[in-house]
């Protein structure tokens, strides 16, 4: 289901949370809200939802007004028929597994089939035995995936997933990053997901919009959003830049210690050095810019080094 | 090893013999009063008692006003505690005050205001003459069930304000995203995750509405509804007395009692959900449209009208009023009461310092003795800790009026011994009973808010015990500490069950002059004290409250 957001703006109290934005999420790919903490990628995703209340602006799903405060639109939550997977998971405590995934269905008064379909979902996450048991009897892990269930059980046309990791530790985060996106893929749906992870962004995501104080700083693929950042917010916050000077920078793996053709040569002292196991982590100073490298040697602090860097690799903000 | 357990123990086993001798004995003299004759096990007096009609009539009497008062606290504070917690009215966070005066007005004083308005030829028929008749109303059953839920409404509500604060919105959001509209949420989400607490709320109101003594001794007595804290109170003090009865119907009310609180800690237990979770909880307001928002302006405004403006207005005009022959008229105002109040009427001002000397001392001595119990508990490794701390916190569990009947029957047993009988004396030891889990409870909040590491780097950089606990444990401690004494000081300057009970011959205290002078005297120096008495008692909590405020900021 595509979805599409026209000039959507939201204040709370004097701050204004969401400035004038536009953008078309395609139908069929995950795309992510990427941003700091208080960039507005959560409210957008709430709006989308109907769980919060745009200002101004229109939102449709494909041909669908849900929102429109020209035409006095607003199409409540439970309207809306998307699936959500909250940050705090919000599984019901006083339900089973399987009530928990049945309540969608036992809502919409669709009970045909319901045992199957429950039972489906739930094969889909892993958790086959787990539907007697209380959200407070499983892991933390198990709980993600309830969640995640629950938002395919009802087969919307879209899921929209809030941080959905951010409750996981580092190790399962990484391992449910994976099955997601293969869930996602295999299932065939429009995916909006919210992270502040750029990594998790990158290895996921179909398109990202990255965000920053109430707006789309930029809207494209995760390599391009990494090799040509738009703006100097986006290539501070998406990935590690070493930068020339005001307006130009390069990804740290593109510069290399050997010469190769048409390679410039920048000269740089290694200020620490610190082991991260396959390589070192160097930090230098460039024309007292500061710049990472990762370097296969190691370096003593003190030295100096040659960077050789193609033309090419160098982006202008 | 052994022997340095052992004396650090010691202060705990002397504490627990002092409170065993406090507090065990004359809740152990019950039971035994009410089956013990001549030294010897006899139940019938016991059975005899309970299979009197008039008791039984009375017990069925108890329990219904008690079921009766919870549901009509509820309706009343339902509405509220939502409007309070999930909507724009939390952001108002007078009412939190406001709604706590109904709760803080003493019973007995709260009853004598409604009594005064709603009376034959009583202040609202002299506003409003239409009126006329609205005691045959009020005067009833349910008059006393509205009186008394109206009181403790306040303590309904905070229960379910918290614990609508405590259901995470997502898990409401999670639910409207999944189609369910706002009446499917309320029944399959939000009421069944309150369930446990409401219960928690509704025995804690049964209970108390079963313990309490002021409202069904003046409103109650009017219409002739015995329940059992007027009975206990009947049979211990008026002839022919007899104290068997008393015991053996303290014993059925504190087994009630005990029932219900296990039925708590049961549901506590099994049916308390662990809904706080760190990350992503957030609350968002229930939108409201103009005319939702007025109807919940208005209702506000109705209960504290009802709750707290018809009381006080009663209270306070009556004790202005200078003949109430001629009622609410101009002219007929004065201010002569307070002024006998210091002056010529001598049994006043000396209720007055009575109730000042009682307060200090027993909120003074309960400070003190619960402090050391708590350091005590918490120093000790020994299984007898827990003995100690449930018996320190016993009291509060028990209905007042039981426990006071204990002490004097333990005190009157004794006597030869230790003559403390009739003497101020009893006063102060009884109120240090009742109120001691005050402290008790403060005390050991304040230390749940300091990390056990603190003590831990005080020893580490050399401090021996003393001056650990002077340099950082009684400094982080102290603002328990003088809550506590505050809290005691103001129910202890108000207190009347105990007072009217246990009192020497001849000695008033603020409660009992302000009861003698309602039924007996003048009503209007009665009111005049009763408002002295909250203006007291606020004043103090005022106090209190800015000095903890004071306190946060820095």
């Amino acid at each position: 289901m595509e979805i599409k957001l026209v000039h959507v703006t939201k204040s709370f109290g004097a701050k204004q949370v969401i400035q004038p934005t536009s953008f078309v999420i395609q139908s069929g790919s995950l795309t992510t809200l990427l941003g700091p903490s208080g960039c507005g990628k959560t409210t957008l995703l709430r709006m989308i939802a109907g769980l919060e209340t745009p200002d101004s602006g229109e939102i449709w799903f494909e041909n669908r007004c849900v929102f429109s405060s020209e035409k006095k639109i607003n199409i409540p939550p439970e309207k809306r028929g998307l699936g959500f997977v909250f940050q705090d998971f919000a599984l019901w405590p006083h339900m089973t597994v399987f009530e928990n995934v049945a309540f969608g269905l036992r809502a919409a008064g669709k009970t045909d089939k319901l045992d199957e379909k429950v039972k489906n979902a739930l094969h889909a996450v892993q958790l086959d035995d787990f539907a007697q048991r209380y959200p407070h009897q499983l892991s933390g892990g198990q709980q993600q995936r309830v969640a995640f269930a629950r938002a395919i059980v009802i087969e919307p046309a879209c899921i929209l997933f809030d941080e959905p990791l951010s409750a996981l530790d580092a190790l399962l985060r990484e391992e449910m990053r994976s099955e997601l996106r293969t869930l996602i893929t295999k299932l065939g749906i429009t995916g909006v997901f919210v992270t502040h992870d750029q990594i998790e962004a990158m290895s996921m995501s179909d398109a990202i919009a990255v965000c920053h104080a109430g707006k789309i700083e930029q809207y494209d693929t995760p390599e391009k959003i990494y090799s040509h950042p738009a703006t100097e917010f986006v290539a501070r916050f998406v990935g590690s830049s070493n930068w020339l000077d005001q307006n130009h920078l390069f990804r740290p793996e593109q510069a290399q210690t050997v010469p190769t053709e048409q390679a410039e040569k920048y000269d740089a002292d290694v200020t620490a050095v610190q082991f991260l196991g396959s390589s070192y982590q160097l930090q230098l100073n460039h024309n007292g810019q500061d710049w990472t490298y990762i370097s296969p040697r190691r370096v003593s602090v003190g030295e100096k080094i040659s960077l050789y860097l193609p033309r090419s690799a160098i982006v202008a903000v | 090893m052994k022997q340095t357990n052992r004396k650090a123990n010691l202060p705990l086993l002397l504490l627990a013999v002092v409170l065993i001798f406090l507090i065990v004995c004359p809740v152990g003299m019950i039971f035994a009063k009410a089956v013990m004759q001549n030294g010897r096990l006899d139940f019938s007096p016991a059975v005899q008692t309970l299979l009197n009609p008039e008791n039984a009539h009375m017990i069925g009497n108890s329990l219904l006003l008690g079921v009766l008062v919870v549901l009509l606290s509820t309706l009343i504070a339902a509405p509220l505690a939502y409007l309070f917690s999930r909507t724009k009215f939390a952001r108002y966070r007078v009412f939190d005050i406001l709604f706590m005066i109904p709760f803080m007005t003493p019973p007995y004083i709260a009853s004598m205001g409604w009594i005064l308005f709603m009376q034959k030829k009583g202040l609202l028929q002299q506003l409003i003459p239409a009126a006329a008749g609205c005691e045959k109303i009020f005067f009833t059953l349910g008059g006393l069930v509205l009186v008394m839920s109206l009181h403790v409404f306040p303590f309904m509500l905070t229960m379910l304000k918290n614990a609508m604060l405590n259901i995470p919105s997502s898990l409401e959001e999670a639910g409207a995203v999944f189609g369910a509209g706002f009446s499917a949420r309320m029944r399959k989400i939000f009421l069944p995750l309150l369930s446990g607490n409401y219960a928690i709320g509704a025995l804690l109101v049964f209970v108390k509405t079963l313990s309490e003594y002021g409202t069904p001794s003046t409103l109650g007595k009017r219409i002739g509804f015995e329940v059992f804290t007027t009975e206990i109170h009947r049979h211990a003090t008026v002839a022919p007395i007899d104290f068997g009865s008393s015991a053996t119907l303290s014993s059925v009310l504190v087994g009630i009692c005990l029932c219900m609180w296990m039925l708590q800690n049961y549901i506590t237990t099994r049916k308390s959900y662990n809904l706080v979770s760190g990350k992503g909880a957030r609350r968002v307001e229930q939108s409201m449209g103009k005319g939702a928002t007025v109807a919940a302006w208005a209702y506000t405004v109705l209960v504290l009208l009802i709750a707290v403006g018809v009381p006080y207005f009663s209270v306070i005009s009556t004790s202005l009023i200078n003949l109430r022959g001629y009622g609410l008229a101009p002219g007929n105002f004065t201010i002569a009461h307070y002024v006998e109040l210091f002056t010529e009427n001598e049994k006043g001002l000396s209720a007055l310092k009575n109730s000042v000397f009682l307060a200090v001392t027993s909120a003074t001595i309960c400070a003190v003795l619960g402090t050391l119990l708590v350091l005590a508990v918490r120093k000790s490794h020994s299984k007898l800790r827990k003995v100690v701390e449930a018996i320190g916190l016993l009291p509060e569990m028990l209905p007042g009026i039981v426990l006071v009947i204990g002490i004097m029957l333990f005190w009157n047993q004794i006597y030869n011994i230790l003559p403390l009988y009739n003497t101020m004396g009893i006063m102060v030891l009884a109120y240090v009973v009742l109120f001691l889990p005050y402290t008790v409870q403060y005390v050991t909040s304040s230390f749940t808010q300091i990390s056990d590491s603190l003590m831990a780097a005080g020893q580490v950089f050399g401090g021996s015990p003393v001056y650990i606990l002077r340099r950082i444990t009684l400094p982080l401690i102290r603002q328990g500490i003088a809550t506590g004494w505050m809290m005691t000081f103001i129910i202890a300057f108000r207190e009347l069950v105990t007072a009217s009970l246990i009192a020497p011959p001849n000695t008033l205290v603020v409660s009992t002059f302000i009861v003698r002078e309602f039924e007996q005297g003048s009503v209007s120096v009665g009111m005049a004290m009763a408002v002295l008495c909250v203006l007291f008692s606020t004043t103090a909590l005022l106090i209190l409250n800015t000095v903890i405020d004071h306190r946060k900021v820095h």
